[in-house]
């Protein structure tokens, strides 16, 4: 499969999977009577809807009848190859994990945490001086975030529980 | 109130300490953030946005405005030193400025692009003092059938002109005014994809979404980059550049000046279609066309003013219809909003004040890129080096204070990790997240213009073409998506009898 028609099977199913999550949520919405055409809560929403799986088809239609870009998926492959999702899901899963955990740990906990586990994931060296250097780094960044947002604009950030 | 009093409303303001500190650290901020390569004005003000809560509704602009110019300046320092546009708009300043300093001209380039820059700056200040109280009159005849075309047609220039495949732009623009339709219904009130979450009852909020698609995005695709690439830095020397040369380019900084205010001011073209414009009609009508890419000052100077330019240009359609002509303005739309302000037309009548401040905030920070520019070049190379490994944390922990900062609550944090892996997701498939921005912003008042053309036509769809300006605005609209596949079939029959010819 060429690369523009994967990637315009890939734009027409996300479109056709929105697009009729739209619908389906919004039959349950009630109808208004009375008030002219288009008043009901579902009105919008459908017709954006239908809009997004009419562009999702043309999509699939302007990439199956391509000619133009020739790669084929194993030349996108190669060229992805480049390209690293590790750290990427990686960093997602500690935010994911440090964030939920902001409740108990409260933000400057949490945020230390993150910022030198996000230093250390982009980094990749185990020397000692680079280690000290993350710490101050990370220690660095909290209390610049304490001092401009606590102190300087007032938002009061998490807390711990336990610190309550 | 005349365009003279509307420029003077807002002086008071500036005989504050803290308004004209806010101008300068905004500006500096924004120089940061634009030299940094990879670091955009966008990224600067969402991340920043948050700070402004602090502030007046005046001094917030004041900073965001700061920021905003800065930025769009500093992208040249990181383009003539290695090559590397600092932001996108900056692409064509890397032409003739990194071969100047691989001449050894450096200090020079930097020079003529931080003059160039401020001229350009200032006209399109200019042109947006008279332009937008015009423009601004003329929409205050506008009904809801007017605002729908006008918010449809910015979605359709944004899809058209700047980010890829037509189609796909519309669908990022789709996107995002289904995510500007969570929350209560604006006609009945009938809560929309709230799944029993008492935080959605209210709509998503603007920052964490703008947030999470510039800056989580950003930073995530970042993040799957392979290793950082070592960069060599051009010497700076003599930065101060020749005073006849430069009376000898103004008739070329004045045209490249029109061009980007021009330009500047149909939605989402922006500073970087702008600068190549400018670029490219300079080089085509200069007698110096040949030079242009090895080394000339005038081809930074055309690419430069005509950048800086589009600022100003930019603030037309936002100031006088409340239309975010691109990323940036919808961020300054966004803090409006956040201060219970609807930018358009009624902001000439009610904060005149304002107004003015917008003006004259752009002069000053201009005025503050063009001194830090010419004395601090030296120093803002330097960040040209700051490693991605402190970066990138640095800025996902802004973004996540910036998105929780709004209401005080963690939701917006999961909503800005939402937003931060749609967008990353998205990006793959070929949709990027200003469109989607876009269509977030402009999804409240083309849905309410949009219902309310329907209710009082009494469901009538001719509503939108029985009137002359809806019907123009249409037509234009229309004429935008259908271009660029109108153009490609003439072109492949106007083609055909060649490649006839040729077989």
């Amino acid at each position: 499969m060429t690369a523009v028609r994967r990637d315009a099977w890939t734009t027409f199913v996300f479109c056709l999977l929105l697009g009729g999550f739209i619908f389906a949520d919004t039959l349950r919405y009630p109808e208004v009577q009375g008030q002219g055409f288009g008043q009901g809560p579902a009105f919008y929403p459908q017709l954006l809807a239908g809009a997004l799986i009419f562009l999702g088809a043309l999509i699939l239609l302007q990439g199956l009848n391509s000619k133009r870009d020739a790669a084929t998926g194993e030349e996108v492959d190669a060229k992805n190859r480049s390209i690293r999702y590790a750290p990427v899901v990686l960093l997602m899963a500690l935010c994911l994990v440090l964030i939920a955990l902001m409740k108990y740990l409260g933000f400057f906990v949490s945020g230390f945490l993150l910022t030198f586990l996000t230093v250390r994931l982009i980094r990749h060296s185990l020397k000692m001086r680079h280690l000290i250097a993350d710490l101050g780094f990370s220690v660095g960044m909290i209390i610049v975030v304490y001092l401009v947002f606590e102190v300087f604009v007032g938002i009061e950030l998490p807390g711990s529980i336990f610190l309550d | 109130m005349s365009t003279f009093d509307l420029i003077t409303a807002g002086l008071p303001t500036f005989y504050n300490f803290y308004s004209l500190f806010l101008v300068i650290a905004g500006s500096v901020l924004g120089i940061i953030f634009g030299a940094i390569p990879g670091l955009t004005a966008t990224m600067g003000m969402a991340i920043f946005l948050p700070m402004t809560f602090a502030m007046s509704d005046i001094n917030g602009m004041l900073f965001l405005i700061g920021i905003f110019v800065g930025a769009c300046y500093a992208g040249s320092l990181s383009s003539i030193l290695v090559n590397i546009p600092g932001t996108p708009s900056a692409i064509a300043t890397g032409f003739d400025g990194y071969t100047m300093a691989q001449k050894g001209e450096a200090g020079r380039a930097i020079g003529y692009s931080t003059v160039a820059s401020a001229l350009g700056g200032l006209f399109g200040v200019l042109v947006l003092m008279f332009a937008a109280p015009f423009l601004a009159g003329l929409a205050l005849e506008f009904g809801a059938q007017e605002y729908t075309g006008v918010a449809l047609l910015g979605i359709s220039i944004v899809s058209y002109i700047s980010f890829g495949s037509t189609m796909k732009g519309l669908i990022g623009g789709i996107i995002g005014l289904l995510l500007a339709a969570v929350g209560q219904d604006v006609i009945t009130a009938y809560p929309r994809f709230v799944f029993g979450s008492k935080d959605l009852q209210a709509g998503l909020e603007m920052i964490p979404v703008m947030v999470g698609f510039f800056g989580v995005t950003e930073v995530l695709t970042k993040l799957e980059q392979e290793k950082e690439i070592k960069i060599a830095i051009a010497k700076i020397r003599n930065v101060l550049p020749s005073l006849s040369k430069l009376a000898r380019m103004s008739p070329m900084m004045a045209v490249s000046s029109i061009i980007g205010t021009f330009v500047g001011a149909i939605p989402a073209a922006g500073g970087a279609i702008a600068s190549m414009a400018a670029y490219g009609i300079q080089k085509r009508f200069s007698k110096r066309s040949r030079e242009y890419g090895t080394g000339i000052a005038e081809g930074v100077v055309a690419a430069e003013a005509a950048n800086n330019a589009a600022v100003g240009g930019a603030f037309v359609p936002m100031l006088s219809l409340g239309i975010p002509g691109d990323p940036q303005t919808a961020i300054l739309i966004g803090a409006l909003m956040i201060n219970g302000l609807a930018p358009g037309p009624m902001l000439f009548a009610t904060r005149p004040d304002l107004i003015s401040t917008i003006y004259l905030g752009n002069v000053l920070s201009v005025i503050v890129f063009a001194v830090v520019g010419l004395l601090g070049a030296r120093s803002f190379a330097h960040l040209i080096r700051v490693p991605r490994h402190f970066l990138l944390p640095g800025i996902m922990i802004f973004c996540i204070i910036g998105a929780y900062a709004i209401r005080n609550t963690v939701f917006d944090i999961w909503v800005l990790l939402a937003c931060g892996v749609l967008g990353y997701l998205l990006q793959k498939i070929g949709i990027m997240p200003a469109p989607i921005i876009l269509g977030f912003v402009l999804g409240p008042i083309l849905e309410d213009n949009f219902r309310r053309s329907l209710i009082m036509s009494g469901g009538d769809w001719t509503t939108f073409f029985t009137r002359p300006i809806s019907l123009v605005l249409l037509l234009v609209n229309l004429f935008i998506l259908l271009a660029p596949y109108v153009m490609g079939f003439f072109r492949r029959v106007l083609s055909r009898p060649t490649r006839e010819k040729t077989s």
